[in-house]
């Protein structure tokens, strides 16, 4: 594809994304639109460390909590606006991810895991406990919307239009990153740690880099649901949230940008157009992360060139068709 | 009332059970009260504490073994435990199957989970990468949640004391019998484990393969046995973890979690691999967490493991027996 | 003459195992070195040290006259100090040229925000990445197969991946450990032209060989190891005649070819 149509396609992708919820899409569906974005966000920021420079991370949903939590503070506490409360939560959420990405210098894979884990659960705690601070167990209610002048986003339809704005901003510096040589670098880290070192990469300050890039996209999302859903709660921050994000992450394919933002979309409208399962959902839902990861590692993004080899056989053979018809 | 709310705040909900009884002792009103009643507690809570290390002990076992034979970490561990827990409730609370009977049949449900979770889960993901192995994982721990929410709905439930809230009296010293049977089966099931692994045939050939896979299959071992073996062991080790828990806690769908993470701690704060030094990282676990609780704050109680577990792994991350491990390029 | 590398006096212990004693070596420029010595003798250790992927026990480095001993291994690889893989260590998943162009991060300087801007100077450098890229490929011989999936090559165009790799890397002193290992006679010997022709782009060559044709053929001084410990320098001539030497490989069975 050449430069022309890659900006035609991108152009027509964002007027269609634009235009569509105009079309008489429900609230409700709105709604699960503006989640699905942020979760989009979520997971292209874990693909940073997770996927790019494989580097395990179950902290993600803490870098949503602690810029969900920043954000709401800053605002209600400190009378910041929301527009310069969105980027300072998820620089505050960098410094954490920087912190983070101490330990995986010093320990990988499991060891790594564990500690991620162990970070995760006592961001919660302190959320939970930190009664002066964080409103502990009652949550932190009243999060004033954002507002431009006098035109308030307190509709899930003006809403869209702020998590398409930042969505496309994640996905726009998510390709621009792969694309060079810090996506080379900590690809290379993902393939081969000590290779990457020995080819002239700093692997410590790529992997503290990954994470502080994956903290980044982890605090814009959590400032988005806060002035969202204008109500948090810790809890909502745990382990199980870690482990969502990971899975749509792998489901969607990692280490790439197609992937993430299929896994993240694909797993939150599923449970919509799955409703007849009722409780069952999950359960299946189980079963089918286990599945898929031992039939198709490289998740549903895989299939994408199958899907278009298979779309462009149906087109040559229609032509076909319709040459043989003359 | 007042004595009960000071007696669970002092050492955290899980023991909230067993405070209307233990009250009467705790409440000294003179000086040498105060002093005994300070010593009293310790004992209470070293029992307390070892009863807990214990159970991580066992559910740190089954990770060490699977680890040692297979390199893998298994993070849905805890589950067996949930799910041996909630299995002896239906049978001995609610189909009173007396309760021997109810623990055995339990475990051989949980070994047949352990088999399936092999030929499912782990055979398919053999040599493939370490982040697809976890995710993996959590597709099964996910699964195994919602199971027990569909079999046994989100109530917590309580387990039947077996000893019918008697107490264990030593002069001012209330033990609860529960705590010593923990203590005690887990010492007895150590130390069959021990001598299975290092006087029996079979253990022998268990230990070949994890030692090295390749040479073992040479000296005509049936390594793929030893594997689905040392699933089922893995997996009965965590079922009794939780049906020895179930009475001391309330069975809930992600008390299995919490055991199966403090117990990788455990493992870690032991020297990853070692299998005494499991045993070791989970009992020091279980006292500081019963201390911690009762002197410091209760609130931070699940924070304590990974606490200490990031300690070990910054200024001793050989831990208390491990080796350190040197890569080879 | 003068010397590009030197190291002194470099002993390493794992636990309570010596990997290597005391070892002096002096490395100089426009020189194809050998090391040689049977297995186990310390030779891989040795590689690692001069690379920084070991730190030693005891003992300096020093390259180019600066010391270098106990910097991370990348800023080795900055300061020119290229190498190979015993046991091929290629990005396995990438292609041949993207493993080629990952070699490339060393001499690129742009930054995340210019990479985010995509600005003049990101892209100049970008296009000379894939260029130098390119170059090497076909230095190596291989620029037909620069899509190709790394893990696909057979295993001599791994090597060759390996070589092509570390010298986009720009080094002034390749360090190649056993690079023959799994070619076939004719495949060793375009290998050996190829290493000539490194020497001739300027670049100082340290390799540990156990084809001693190639040793023979190509060295300008070689050094034995055995047990950790030098036992033997001078030219291939004067080691052929050592009577050290042959005892440390007669004693293992193996002979010269």
């Amino acid at each position: 594809m050449g430069r022309r149509t890659r900006c035609a396609v991108a152009v027509g992708v964002v007027t269609l994304l634009a235009v569509f919820p105009l079309l008489g899409v429900g609230p409700y569906y709105i709604r699960l639109l503006n989640l699905a974005g942020i979760y989009v966000i979520l997971t292209l920021g874990l693909n940073f460390c997770v996927g790019m420079a494989g580097q395990i991370s179950y902290a993600q949903a803490s870098f949503f909590g602690i810029g969900a939590y920043a954000s709401a503070l800053l605002t209600l506490k400190a009378g910041v606006s929301f527009w310069a409360a969105l980027p300072l939560s998820a620089l505050v959420a960098l410094v954490f991810g920087v912190l983070l990405g101490l330990p995986s210098l010093k320990v990988g894979r499991y060891y790594l895991a564990i500690v991620t884990i162990g970070f995760s659960e006592i961001v919660r705690l302190v959320l939970l406990n930190w009664k002066e601070v964080t409103y502990g167990a009652e949550g932190v209610k009243n999060i004033p919307v954002p507002t431009i002048g006098a035109f308030t986003l307190n509709t899930d339809l003006r809403y869209y239009y702020l998590v398409l704005t930042i969505v496309l901003f994640a996905v726009f510096v998510s390709i621009r990153i792969v694309h060079s040589r810090i996506g080379r670098a900590l690809h290379a880290i993902r393939m081969s740690d000590l290779a990457a070192e020995v080819m002239g990469v700093n692997t410590r300050y790529y992997k503290i880099l990954a994470f502080a890039l994956s903290a980044f996209f982890g605090g814009l999302a959590g400032s988005l649901i806060a002035h969202y859903d204008t109500y948090l709660h810790a809890n909502s921050f745990n382990f199980m949230e870690s482990a969502k994000i990971l899975c749509m992450l792998f489901i969607g394919g990692s280490g790439s940008i197609e992937g993430p933002i299929i896994g993240a979309v694909g797993l939150t409208l599923l449970p919509e157009w799955l409703r007849f399962l009722k409780d069952y959902y999950m359960a299946i839902y189980g079963v089918g992360v286990v599945l898929l990861m031992s039939v198709m590692p490289s998740g549903i993004r895989s299939l994408i060139p199958q899907l278009a080899r298979f779309v462009q056989r149906l087109f040559t053979n229609k032509q076909r068709a319709v040459r043989s018809e003359h | 009332m007042v004595r009960r709310g000071m007696w669970a705040s002092a050492c955290g909900p899980d023991v909230l059970r067993d405070a209307g009884t233990c009250g009467d002792v705790l409440c000294g009103s003179d000086v040498v009260h105060w002093a005994k009643r300070g010593v009293c507690m310790v004992v209470q809570l070293i029992v307390n504490g070892l009863a807990m290390g214990f159970i991580y002990a066992l559910a740190a076992l089954g990770v060490v073994m699977l680890y040692n034979a297979l390199g893998i970490v298994n993070f849905a561990q805890g589950e067996f435990a949930t799910l041996g827990a909630f299995i002896a409730y239906s049978l001995i609370a609610e189909m009173g199957v007396p309760y021997p009977l109810g623990f055995v049949v339990t475990v051989l449900i949980v070994a047949a989970v352990g088999v399936l979770f092999e030929r499912i889960v782990y055979r398919p993901l053999r040599h493939k990468h370490f982040l697809t192995v976890i995710v993996s994982t959590i597709g099964v721990m996910i699964f195994f949640r919602e199971f027990e929410r569909i079999v046994w709905k989100p109530i917590p439930r309580f387990f039947p004391d077996i000893f019918e809230g008697r107490l264990i009296t030593i002069g001012n010293v209330v033990i609860v019998p529960q705590h010593v049977f923990i203590i005690g089966v887990a010492l007895v099931l150590m130390v069959s484990l021990y001598l299975f692994l290092n006087k029996t045939s079979v253990g022998a050939k268990m230990r070949a393969t994890a030692q090295d896979q390749e040479t073992a299959s040479l000296m005509g071992v049936d390594v793929e046995k030893m594997i689905v073996l040392t699933f089922v062991i893995s997996a009965c080790l965590g079922a009794i973890a939780g049906v020895l828990f179930a009475p001391i806690f309330f069975i809930t769908i992600d008390m299995g979690g919490t055991v199966g993470l403090t117990a990788f701690c455990a493992s870690i704060i032991g020297g990853f691999g070692s299998i005494p030094g499991a045993i070791c990282g989970a009992l020091l676990l279980g006292l500081v967490e019963v201390f911690a609780a009762a002197y410091v704050s209760s609130v931070y109680k699940p924070a304590v493991a990974f606490m200490l577990m990031i300690a070990f792994l910054m200024f001793r991350p050989r831990g208390i027996f491990g080796e350190k491990v040197s890569v080879k390029v | 003459m003068r010397a590009i590398l030197q190291a002194e006096d470099i002993t390493v212990r794992f636990g309570g195992l010596v990997a290597l004693n005391g070892i002096n070596l002096s490395v100089q420029e426009g020189q194809i070195h050998a090391l040689i010595g049977p297995n186990g003798a310390g030779k891989t250790t040795l590689i690692n040290v001069l690379s920084n992927v070991t730190t030693p026990t005891t003992g300096r480095v020093t390259f180019k006259g600066e010391p270098i001993t106990g910097l991370p291994a990348h800023s080795a690889t900055e300061k020119g100090i290229g190498r190979t893989f015993q046991n091929i260590l290629l990005f396995a998943g990438a292609t041949v040229l993207e493993n080629v162009m990952i070699a490339r991060h060393c001499r690129t300087k742009y930054g995340l925000l210019e990479a985010i801007v995509r600005t003049g100077n990101m892209l100049n450098e970008e296009e000379t990445v894939r260029q130098k890229a390119f170059q090497e490929l076909e230095f190596v011989g291989m620029a037909d197969k620069a899509s190709t999936i790394a893990g696909n090559l057979d295993h001599g165009g791994q090597r060759l991946l390996e070589i092509a790799r570390a010298l986009a890397t720009e080094p002034s002193l390749l360090l190649l450990d056993e690079p023959s290992a799994g070619m076939n006679p004719q495949e060793v010997n375009s290998l050996m032209d190829l290493i000539l022709r490194i020497r001739g782009r300027g670049i100082t060559v340290l390799l540990i060989e156990h084809n001693m044709q190639l040793v023979m053929g190509i060295a300008d001084v070689v050094t034995v190891l055995n047990f950790g410990e030098k036992i033997a320098e001078g030219t291939p001539k004067e080691i052929q005649n050592n009577k050290d030497v042959r005892e440390a490989y007669l004693g293992r069975g193996i002979q010269y070819a």
